[in-house]
């Protein structure tokens, strides 16, 4: 087993354990993310299970400006979860192109997270929506089976950056973030 | 029961076809409920020894061995098998994992409707 933070300055030679499938789709989600276009990986992290031929991304925000992504890439097949909710289970990757393309498209996206609670903190409903160049790409959530027992609730809004801008967008927002300081953390409402 | 058996192996020639299939489906039937009465008095017993998500993961019909419902992944579920239910994006019933937990779900477009805790 490895386990290495994941930074700029790291190599391939350590995704060499993997074979097959799995290999391929780890260098080139790792390529992705030490690419252009990432802030911060400082809190980022990767275990390698060369025995069991596996791999797990562990994207964890610092300031929870963004959301956190946990890629688990086995087998012929993938799962990923955003703050612990499942959005993709047993995937398969092939072909290994479209697969990329789909975790890229959730890593570029903002993520809006809506929560419904009832006074006693109980969460009645919660949604996840992804938004991709301002079009919604998909929406996950989950709802109490009973929400109508409870009563008093109120609505929580947060708001997360994308993990992975593009170039063009990437220049413009550190330009933006020099000059007036980066807007961090989640905006709760 | 063996002379039960043997009156009606000599009288079968008296009988018509459909009285004959009326019989073994009467026969296939009983089978059936015996077996289910059987497999739900040993799945009620398990929770009420261990609780629903317990119960459930243990069961060979909900469990994560389960052909329909199970979940297979090769750190976390490594006996488990690949529920022809449960795969896909947004709608899909069986094992999951909700942190480092795992969870019984049922989702519809991408909600959850469903969802208990082993």
């Amino acid at each position: 087993m490895a386990n290495f933070k994941l930074s700029k300055i790291e190599t391939k030679e350590k995704f060499e354990e993997l074979t097959s499938l799995t290999g391929i789709i780890s260098i080139k989600l790792f390529e992705f993310l030490t690419g252009p276009g990432v802030k911060q990986l400082d809190n980022c992290e990767v275990i390698i299970f060369s025995e069991k031929n596996m791999c797990s991304f562990f994207l964890n925000s610092i300031i929870k400006e963004e959301a956190d992504f946990k890629i688990d890439i086995y087998d012929k097949y993938f799962d990923l979860f955003v703050n612990d909710e499942e959005i993709v289970i047993q995937q398969k990757i092939l072909p290994i192109e479209n697969s990329l393309e789909l975790i890229q498209n959730y890593l570029k996206s903002k993520i809006i997270e809506e929560v419904f609670k009832s006074k006693k903190n109980i969460t009645l409903r919660k949604t996840i929506k992804f938004y991709l160049n301002k079009k919604k790409i998909n929406s996950v959530g989950s709802i109490l089976a009973i929400p109508y027992l409870f009563k008093n609730k109120h609505k929580i809004i947060i708001e997360y950056a994308p993990w992975v801008y593009e170039p063009r967008n990437f220049q413009t927002f550190l330009e933006r973030g020099a000059s007036s300081g980066i807007s961090a953390g989640g905006n709760q409402g | 029961m063996a002379d039960a058996t043997t009156n009606y192996v000599q009288n079968l020639s008296n009988k018509s076809a459909y009285e004959i299939s009326h019989d073994f489906g009467f026969g296939a039937y009983r089978v059936l409920e015996a077996g289910l009465i059987s497999k739900g008095a040993g799945f009620g017993l398990n929770v009420a020894k261990y609780g629903l998500g317990e119960a459930m993961w243990q069961s060979s019909t909900f469990g994560p061995r389960s052909v329909i419902f199970g979940r297979y992944h090769s750190q976390f579920v490594p006996h488990g098998t690949r529920g022809f239910l449960n795969a896909g994006m947004n709608n899909g019933i069986g094992w999951s994992n909700h942190g480092s937990q795992h969870v019984f779900r049922a989702k519809i477009n991408g909600t959850k409707y469903l969802q208990i805790y082993k």
